[in-house]
């Protein structure tokens, strides 16, 4: 039992801010967006420090605000993902045309994550599923990751 | 390592069943755990959890398709604390208090007592021409408090700015009726003086409104890009208020006479039109 809170605080946040991070990555498949939930965790844990140390388990008390808050961004992202699917095909066209030569379009802010997600969809023919595997992220993050792309593959073209 | 495993959705409030998962598991693909971690974890967010379920999946997927993440926890840990740092001054300053709660019948009593107190000191006040704002009764616009004011524990934004004798200042009388403020903070430099109210919705607490005024003696150093970082502005008379949106976080700014305004929070456009027509 915990009688100082900084030595509470800083426990917690050594044993849990990597696996709640990794956790969020895993589902969003975004390092920024998983970054911000961890931070976001933490700073409800110092917010709420008397009600976690006072939990039965405040590792569990931890991972109940992580759950909650990667819940509702997977909500959020669900919802875009509804509105992608419908004008995916007649804004993703384009680029699903494009062969070998996508590699000399890609902009420079790309990272080589993105490109390489890029290359194994267009170039290799691999399925979400098969990207989604290769980079231990799951499909619904998959989707969002290659339409975030191919949204700014085609402003890259639309200036070329 | 794998101890526990959740075979069917638990029921609401239950933390999940265990059994061990490694045979299931290790059949299954990343893409595959991490549905089924979605499905878990997440179609009913009212369910309880458990921590080293979530790990052993994890630890799992780890092993299926390691991430190439950096060991940079006391880097992380260094950003945070020095980010936060009022915050967590004020969070931490006080040891875990180890009072037993009063039972809650004593606060009518005492909200009936206050009320009477209250009504008699106004009175009093106006019969022998007091100052109804003098240190004995601080009425301003979040809460009314009896006593002079603790410099280490101010009940509102206003309090505090009051207190540095900045009282011409231009102030929401509006916010959301469901926040509550549960701390405020005063951090001097010498480039500026912030004040920061945190309010916390009463319904939700991870939902948290911020209200910062920021002096500056010569003059603002902050600079408000007018790219897409500003969605909207909203002129009224010769003030410019800028509207900003990040995720489900909105944020106003407004600066007058060498005070700096930001109110940041998960605010409709509703709230931000009243909160921006209740300023002073």
């Amino acid at each position: 039992m915990y009688q100082n809170k900084n030595e509470f605080f800083t426990n917690m946040f050594d044993e849990n801010y990597a696996k709640i991070r990794t956790w969020a990555y895993r589902h969003l498949g975004d390092y920024e967006q998983a970054e911000d939930i961890a931070q976001e965790t933490f700073l409800i844990l110092v917010l709420r420090i008397d009600v976690a140390m006072k939990h039965p388990s405040p590792r569990a008390w931890l991972y109940k605000v992580a759950q909650n808050l990667i819940g509702h961004a997977l909500r959020d992202r669900k919802k875009q993902l509804a509105h992608i699917e419908d004008i995916d095909i007649a804004l993703c066209s384009a680029p699903k045309e494009v062969d070998l030569g996508i590699i000399e379009i890609f902009p420079s802010t790309f990272k080589e994550m993105d490109k390489r997600i890029l290359i194994m969809h267009y170039v290799e023919k691999r399925s979400v599923k098969e990207i989604a595997d290769a980079f231990g992220i799951s499909v619904s993050a998959c989707k969002m990751r290659l339409f975030r792309l191919r949204q700014e593959l085609k402003n890259t073209l639309e200036i070329m | 390592m794998f101890r526990k495993h959740c075979s069917s959705n638990p029921k609401q409030g239950q933390p999940q069943r265990s059994v061990n998962p490694r045979k299931h598991l290790s059949n299954q693909s990343p893409a595959e755990i991490i549905d089924e971690m979605e499905t878990i974890f997440f179609d009913d967010l009212s369910t309880d959890i458990d921590p080293d379920l979530v790990d052993s999946y994890l630890a799992q997927l780890d092993e299926l398709s390691p991430l190439a993440q950096p060991d940079d926890t006391s880097t992380k840990y260094s950003e945070f604390t020095q980010k936060h740092a009022i915050i967590m001054r004020d969070q931490f300053n006080d040891q875990v208090a180890a009072v037993p709660q009063k039972p809650k019948r004593h606060l009518k009593r005492i909200a009936v007592a206050a009320v009477a107190v209250f009504l008699l000191t106004t009175f009093a006040s106006v019969t022998y021409a007091q100052n109804p704002s003098s240190p004995f009764v601080h009425w301003i616009d979040e809460v009314f408090s009896f006593g002079v004011i603790d410099p280490d524990n101010f009940h509102s934004v206003q309090e505090a700015l009051s207190f540095y004798g900045y009282t011409d200042t231009h102030m929401p009388t509006w916010l959301p009726p469901h926040y509550a403020i549960t701390n405020v903070s005063v951090n001097e430099t010498e480039i500026s003086t912030s004040f920061v109210g945190h309010y916390v919705n009463a319904e939700n607490a991870e939902d948290v409104l911020t209200l910062m005024v920021k002096r500056y003696p010569t003059g603002s150093n902050t600079f408000y890009e007018k790219d897409a970082t500003i969605t909207d502005t909203y002129v009224s008379g010769s003030r410019t208020y800028y509207i900003t949106q990040n995720y489900d976080s909105s944020s106003i700014m407004w600066y007058v006479d060498n005070f700096e305004y930001y109110i940041s929070g998960d605010l409709s456009e509703e709230e931000i039109s009243s909160i921006i027509n209740s300023i002073e």
